[in-house]
């Protein structure tokens, strides 16, 4: 028999999808796709950036909803599918700002640029969920938990929507976004990333990628969260057992 | 011009999300082998 883990027929599926799916990517990322005329190879920087904020972005999405149908119905599983896709939407926000700033580094001549709507959005996203992620291992009972991490994760998913229109609520420096389904219906392509051919494929086909991995991921942390609830509400059984017979035991010596 | 970048970039993600996973499924393993079967929901 197999030992006990959190990995099932469907992650172990998944799991070699998304290997084969790497490999493709890293081809395509680092040697079919040319160098940006203007970007020079550190476009292929962006085939990391934009899954990243494509993953974190369905995420953070995830926990809105699992934080509303945990004040909905009170279900255990939706408050650990927000937490579990909560800290998954970080990992990956991660990325997305390391890889941002160098590639910042390389096309702008700085990392950061506090001045930048964008940039500066992203942080504050980046900072709310890590305060989630901060309130969810606060010393209170697991219901408090459940429900103050529910009203953040709802009112969080603000923050993601400031994100994705900061580009075109105020001025930036950041580009435009790189698939917009507007774009792509009329063929323009303008823009500092030239987002057609190769460059659209590989874009595509990495965030595929990503999502898988993001999906992966998001299963096994959830498993392991479901576990790490099972086990605790064990201990409370146990403790009460052993409380239990000690005073069973106390009764019994006083007579 | 920029390849220095790109490693870096490339070998940062891939080293936190090998950490990341690799974490994940010792801890999960740990876990599942504490909890008892029948509790061991959502597991497949």
């Amino acid at each position: 028999m197999a030992k006990p883990s959190t990995s099932s027929k469907f992650t172990i599926t998944l799991g070699l999808l998304f290997l084969a799916w790497l490999t493709g990517m890293l081809f395509l990322a680092l040697i079919y796709s040319p160098a940006h005329p203007e970007q020079q190879e550190s476009v292929r920087l962006m085939y990391i950036h934009l899954p990243s904020i494509a993953v974190a972005y369905t995420a953070f999405f995830l926990t809105f909803i699992g934080s509303v149908l945990y004040l909905a119905k009170k279900s255990i599983f939706w408050d650990l599918v927000a937490a579990s896709a909560a800290e998954i939407g970080v990992l990956f926000c991660t990325v997305l700002l390391f890889s941002g700033m160098l590639w910042g580094k390389k096309t702008w001549g700085i990392y950061w640029d506090w001045e930048d709507p964008q940039l500066l959005s992203t942080a504050v996203m980046y900072v709310v969920y890590i305060g989630y992620l901060g309130l969810r291992r606060m010393d209170l009972t697991a219901e408090a938990i459940s429900l103050r991490s529910a009203i953040v994760g709802i009112l969080g998913i603000g923050t993601v929507i400031v994100v994705h229109y900061a580009v075109k609520w105020w001025r930036s420096g950041h580009q435009d976004r790189t698939i917009d389904p507007e774009k792509l219906a009329t063929g323009t392509t303008e823009g500092i990333f030239q987002i057609n051919d190769r460059y659209l494929f590989t874009t595509v086909w990495a965030i595929a990628t990503f999502m898988a991995l993001g999906l992966w991921l998001l299963v096994h942390r959830f498993r392991v969260a479901w576990l790490e609830r099972q086990l605790a509400e064990i201990d409370v059984e146990e403790a009460i057992e052993l409380r239990r017979q000690e005073s069973a035991a106390y009764i019994g010596s006083e007579r | 011009m920029g390849w220095d970048f790109v490693i870096i970039g490339y070998v940062l993600a891939g080293l936190l999300f090998l950490t990341y996973s690799v974490t994940l499924l010792r801890k999960g393993r740990a876990l599942a082998a504490r909890v008892p079967e029948d509790k061991r929901t959502f597991l497949d």
